[in-house]
């Protein structure tokens, strides 16, 4: 069973192969802390997130009512605004 | 949620028609679906509708279907919000009470919101689809996207966090809960045996953690370390920042296309900021998960 190294693998950016050696997992540094959490917040320009979203269906219907435009309900298994 | 976001979401036209003429929401038919309140009956007017129970949906504010598709590319979704608002009449619905809201639903008063957000750093194959495809896009996403979720923390918890502790059942619930492989939809949590091991300590506002998470059978499982730093100021918990790293192997029911054997998955904590659109969302994990907030 193979280990990954953190150290190594910092090195490499977030979409590269893995990086694998036997050394077991060592705990994280600060570093890697810093960097992995700085590289694990989402992306400033996701279209999708332009999009002024509604959490709720009955506000929705509310605002729908006030501006008189229709109502977009993206329906999916799991909530499709934060998961995954 | 993935594809999408990568596909019919991430086309100007499609985003832009929606900004100008729609008002935009995002349910889940097994989460808004099944609240036991006004919101819940409103969703259910309009869910299985198009024939399906998931897909994108127009209605009016009476909830009855003006357009439907499920389908990701840009082009057909367009084709849809176009004929819709052709069709769309503004009726006259009268305003619903929505005092009395499901409880599992409602966010803990005076607590705390956490983002966490989840990447697979390696171990995934070369996309198979060519380039410039549909499908491509599709599988790009699935391999390469950022998982998302919501923790909730009470108000109890809240209070011990204050005062430099770091209560059971907030560990118990990022265990079981958020220590998931979330980067291609909805992940399956933990059970409490499957927590082969749990070290999670808080001191002097550094947290440092190592975990093993195992089902039965070992085909899946989390084996990380945690390192983060909470702070506090005037009162108030003004910064949650961890981060977890380990490997992770195996793939929940609906969540296939894992990397084979073992992999590398990172898992980031922040503190979920009021001003965000989506800082209301409730965590996908309260669904089917009584105990969740337990």
């Amino acid at each position: 069973m193979t280990r990954f190294h953190f150290a190594a693998l910092l090195v490499a950016s977030l979409n590269a192969a893995p990086l694998f050696s036997q050394e077991p997992a060592k705990g994280l540094t600060l570093a890697d802390f810093e960097k992995l959490h700085k590289e694990l917040q989402p992306p400033d320009n996701e279209l999708w997130r332009t999009i002024p979203w509604q959490v709720s269906i009955l506000e929705g219907r509310e605002l729908a009512a006030k501006s008189k435009k229709p109502i977009f309900v993206w329906v999916a298994s799991g909530e499709p605004l934060g998961c995954g | 949620m993935v594809a999408f976001r990568a596909t019919a979401f991430n086309d100007a036209k499609v985003v832009d028609l929606l900004k100008k003429e729609f008002v935009c929401v995002g349910i889940a038919h097994n989460g808004a679906g099944r609240r036991k309140d006004a919101e819940g009956d409103f969703a259910r007017k309009l869910i299985g509708k198009g024939g399906t129970l998931q897909g994108l949906h127009v209605i009016n504010t009476k909830g009855d279907l003006v357009g439907y598709v499920y389908d990701f590319r840009p082009q057909s979704v367009l084709a849809m919000l176009n004929k819709a608002l052709k069709n769309f009449e503004a009726v006259d619905a009268p305003p619903i009470e929505f005092k009395e809201k499901d409880k599992r639903f409602v966010m803990p008063e005076d607590g705390l919101v956490i983002v966490t957000t989840a990447k697979v750093l390696g171990g995934h194959e070369p996309v198979k689809a060519a380039k410039g495809t549909i499908q491509y896009d599709m599988e790009n996403a699935w391999k390469t996207s950022m998982g998302r979720e919501h923790v909730w923390v009470r108000k109890d918890e809240t209070q011990a966090l204050l005062k430099g502790g770091l209560p059971d059942s907030l560990q118990k619930r990022i265990l079981r809960y958020h220590l998931v492989d979330n980067t291609r939809g909805t992940p399956t949590g933990w059970s409490d045996n499957e927590i082969k091991k749990a070290e999670m300590t808080l001191q002097g506002g550094r947290l440092n953690g190592r975990v093993h998470l195992e089902t039965k059978d070992g085909k899946r499982g989390y084996q990380a370390d945690l390192l983060g730093f909470v702070e506090v100021k005037e009162g108030k918990v003004t910064r949650f920042d961890v981060v977890v790293l380990g490997e992770f192997w195996g793939q929940g029911t609906y969540t296939p296309g894992a990397p084979k054997g073992r992999f590398p998955l990172a898992i980031a904590f922040t503190l979920a900021q009021p001003s965000d659109a989506l800082y209301n969302l409730v965590p996908d994990a309260v669904r089917g998960n009584a105990d969740y907030l337990k």
